[in-house]
């Protein structure tokens, strides 16, 4: 973000940014930045939380009216809580996964689609309070988990008939992720933290459990756009603890 | 609280392994008092309509957010999974305040806000490969009259 502001501002843009990494932002010295301490994906901080919002901005577009450059100005406050109270990092997901029998594990379709059964009423809760922001792959999300299992299940197949099969799978693990995670966080009640709601779904839904059966099939696969999404798109750094030789 | 010291080391990492020497000179433009400035969006959060193209990893072109984009049309299609999206999915302004900005200019403290915003994915490219977008950017945001735009990573 440093570099566009210093290009736009060297075609005649006056710009401001928020800093989420610091240490980065001071080392490449952009003409005005807004450091805020709050998680990567929340650069204005809280959810539903308008007046502390407005406050960063406030902030942020005060740096317009410095005499000179470069600025680099910290962000005082920690994220409040949101109106539900404070996120919570001990997410009990009141959702009862159906219990598979043993040889219907290695099924992906049915523990998909009955995990996403059972969340379903979540996410239409979600989408009545007017979120649910997934959509990339223009599948719905049924459709979107049958190619996931169909992927797993099937040593890596494909889904036929697409002009860009492998796109179409990077894009699927982007909405099932964002499904969920809309899913999680539209029940009522402290919102889980953007930890919480992580570790939840790669180390306890299906769907993370599918995605990572499918880490080392996308990184052996044998269109190169599939290994390319495999090792760059597919699973957070920080989730990679939870694969087998680990 | 979030600081690069409350993150995974693997993250922290990789964060602070990026290339980031500053770029050459030091471009400072002025302009008119806040109360007068017509201010844009520009995200790197791989934000835009739902009918726009995806954005693909090294994606150095840009998406644009008419300023009258009803929110929930967005979704985000940034490379990128090491960041957090449950945030986004439930308060668009979160990540792209334009209600916080439309608020702010009813309110006399800015001047406008533009007709047009813009998105880039950030991630997959070199500081000196976004150039040419800025470039293009910048034309846009100057026939817009734009002369404020807050930058909004991920």
């Amino acid at each position: 973000m440093s570099a566009v502001g210093h290009y736009l501002e060297q075609h005649g843009i006056p710009t401001a940014g928020i800093s989420l990494v610091r240490e980065n932002t001071a080392a490449m010295r952009p003409p005005r930045a807004l450091w805020v301490p709050f998680p990567l994906g929340r650069p204005f901080g809280t959810p539903h939380a308008p007046d502390f919002q407005r406050e960063v901005l406030r902030a942020l577009l005060a740096l317009f009216e410095r005499p000179s450059g470069p600025v680099l100005e910290d962000f005082p406050d920690d994220a409040p809580p949101g109106p539900d109270g404070e996120e919570t990092d001990a997410l009990v997901c009141p959702v009862s996964f159906p219990q598979m029998p043993q040889e219907l594990i290695s099924e992906w379709h049915v523990r998909l689609a009955e995990e996403q059964a059972a969340l379903a009423p979540w996410h239409a809760l979600a989408e009545q309070q007017g979120r649910a922001a997934e959509g990339v792959s223009a599948l719905s999300i049924q459709e979107a988990l049958a190619v996931l299992a169909n992927f797993v299940a099937e040593d890596g197949a494909l889904p036929a008939g697409l002009a860009e099969p492998a796109r179409t799978l990077r894009n699927v693990a982007e909405d099932v992720r964002g499904w969920y995670a809309a899913a999680i966080t539209a029940q009522p009640g402290p919102k889980p933290s953007p930890v919480a709601v992580a570790d939840w779904f790669w180390g306890e839904t299906a769907a993370g459990a599918a995605l990572l059966a499918a880490y080392p099939i996308c990184l052996a696969h044998v269109d190169p756009l599939v290994r390319r999404i495999g090792e760059t798109q597919w699973l957070p750094r920080a989730q990679r603890h939870r694969l087998p030789e680990n | 609280m979030v600081r690069l010291t409350d993150l995974p080391e693997i993250d922290r990492a990789h964060l602070l392994g990026k290339a980031c020497e500053p770029l050459p000179g030091e471009p400072f433009v002025h302009g008119p008092r806040l109360s007068q400035r017509r201010v844009a969006i520009v995200t790197t959060a791989g934000l835009h309509p739902s009918g726009q193209p995806n954005f693909d990893l090294r994606d150095t072109g840009y998406r644009v957010i008419p300023g009258n984009v009803d929110e929930r049309d967005l979704v985000m299609s940034h490379s990128s999974v090491n960041f957090d999206r449950s945030g986004f999915q439930q308060d668009v302004n979160v990540v792209f305040p334009l209600e916080r900005l439309r608020e702010l200019a009813e309110a006399g403290e800015i001047g406008s806000v533009a007709d047009c915003h813009y998105a880039l994915n950030g991630a997959g490219w070199e500081p000196h490969e976004i150039e040419p977008t800025a470039a293009e950017l910048a034309g846009l945001l100057q026939r817009d009259k734009v002369d404020a735009a807050v930058l909004v990573p991920v």
